[in-house]
């Protein structure tokens, strides 16, 4: 097969070769070429020359991938040039400034957002941030990333999101509706393939010091008892430092499950929990005998 | 869906289609290979690859190296939807994952072109409508110009600067964050 040697010095082609450059590539290329960098550079090729002007902010599927540190004034100047829909968006918000969330979220939902990374710094004397409700209106999500936050109760009938696929969430609460809001959201979103739920605050049940009757409820350290149902996952992570009543019902298609927990229910059935991930590749339970 | 699609790959699998560069030099390819273009995709479903396919906006010599691309890369596409659609199995797993490998190589070796190639592989992948190959090619123009600044830029592609000063000191005060 020929093959072309490669030529390293980056003089004009001769002329009897190609004379194609950057320059006489169509506008189109010029925007997935633009779409390919990092949000910053993206930005800078700004002032290459007059044409490159403006090719950001319409460059298709540009990641708004902000990294640790970024100013969010920096974001927000993004997003009020950018015209297409944001495909990609991610930040990592620091104390003072948690309330920018609530007008990304808004924003970013009528954008279409497919992949969403929001991460609240977190800590001891830290409040977590109470979520914006338009994170339900995010209808395009394919991938959503929390860190820190509270998730408020869906609108009826928004509860999940038709075509996420990966959902990571750590250090999270629901305080609106505890349990049956995580349970919601992992079953009303059919196409999930990927779930990471790491230290989530599950409100303990407060029935429980007065009355063990409601026997339905397999639970020894006062956990309601929630399933997850997701037809598509091929990825489980469940770490938690009690056991926060989750049960799972049969995952057809599980590849690799991964669970840590060090106080986990006695009571659990294991068997029920093995049988339910029978076709899974790669097992790995963290769960010591105390 | 995915078992009408075997089901067409092994129909097409002895179908050959020509290819005509501008330059008149023929190539033969299996359809398999040949459809990674969706333009020449949709030639194929209308029909109207008898006699073969012209293709005036690209070169024998880009044509050769794109058909090494589509070649190896229908390859790779055949054997994804013999593992998506058969059951868990570890073996496979591991040709999967040596394949992949091999792949990537492949696309590191391929991208070793001067920056001509480079463009009129572009142009013919965004002509041929090769999702993958446009994407690899455009990734290697964006990998070149990360971490460059504007006069940096310029000078890797032989870009004139058209701007006035006064605007290009504008458009660096709006976005001052993205220079420092």
């Amino acid at each position: 097969m020929e093959v072309s040697s490669p030529r390293r010095n980056s003089r004009p082609a001769p002329a009897e070769e190609s004379e194609t450059n950057l320059e006489s590539l169509p506008p189109e290329i010029h925007g997935r070429i633009v779409s390919l960098l990092p949000v910053r550079d993206a930005v800078r090729t700004s002032a290459v020359c007059r044409s490159w002007r403006r090719i950001w902010e319409s460059a298709p599927g540009l990641a708004h991938d902000w990294g640790y540190g970024a100013d969010p004034a920096h974001a927000d100047a993004v997003l009020a040039r950018y015209t297409r829909p944001v495909r990609s968006f991610g930040f990592h918000l620091h104390k003072p400034s948690f309330r920018r969330a609530d007008d990304w979220v808004p924003l970013l939902a009528g954008k279409e957002v497919q992949m969403l990374r929001l991460h609240f710094s977190y800590g001891r004397n830290i409040d977590p941030h109470y979520l914006d409700e338009s994170i339900f209106s995010c209808r395009d999500l394919t991938r959503l990333d929390l860190i820190g936050c509270e998730i408020p109760a869906a609108p009826v009938g928004l509860a999940g999101f038709p075509n996420l696929t990966e959902l990571y969430l750590y250090d999270v609460g629901f305080p609106d509706n505890g349990v049956r809001g995580l349970e919601a959201m992992i079953a009303e979103s059919p196409l999930l393939q990927l779930l990471w739920l790491d230290k989530l605050w599950l409100p303990e049940d407060e029935d429980e010091d007065e009355d063990e009757d409601e026997e339905e409820e397999e639970d020894g350290h006062g956990f309601e008892c929630w399933v997850i149902q997701a037809p598509n996952l091929r990825n489980l992570s469940i770490v938690c430092d009690d056991d926060n009543g989750w049960q799972i019902e049969e995952l057809l298609y599980i590849e690799k499950v991964e669970i840590s927990s060090d106080n986990y229910d006695t009571d659990r059935d294991f068997l029920k929990l093995l049988t339910s991930v029978a076709r899974v590749r790669e097992l790995c339970l963290k769960m010591p005998v105390s | 869906m995915a078992s009408a699609g075997s089901g067409d790959e092994k129909a097409a699998a002895a179908a050959m289609i020509t290819l005509i560069s501008s330059d008149n030099e023929k190539f033969e390819v299996t359809e398999a290979t040949a459809t990674l273009s969706q333009t020449i995709r949709h030639m194929i479903e209308d029909g109207c690859t008898d006699g073969g396919v012209p293709l005036p906006n690209v070169t024998s010599k880009i044509l050769a190296r794109v058909i090494e691309y589509c070649k190896k890369h229908a390859t790779a596409a055949a054997g994804e939807e013999g593992s998506s659609s058969s059951f868990s199995d570890a073996a496979f797993l591991e040709v999967d994952r040596a394949f992949l490998e091999e792949l990537e190589e492949f696309d590191d070796a391929f991208l070793e072109v001067d920056r001509a190639t480079l463009f009129d592989l572009i142009l013919a992948a965004n002509y041929l409508d090769i999702k993958g190959l446009l994407n690899l090619t455009c990734q290697k123009v964006a990998d070149s110009v990360k971490g460059k600044t504007p006069e940096q830029i310029r000078e890797m592609y032989n870009i004139v600067n058209d701007l006035t000063p006064e605007e290009e000191a504008e458009i660096r005060r709006e976005t001052q964050w993205a220079f420092e």
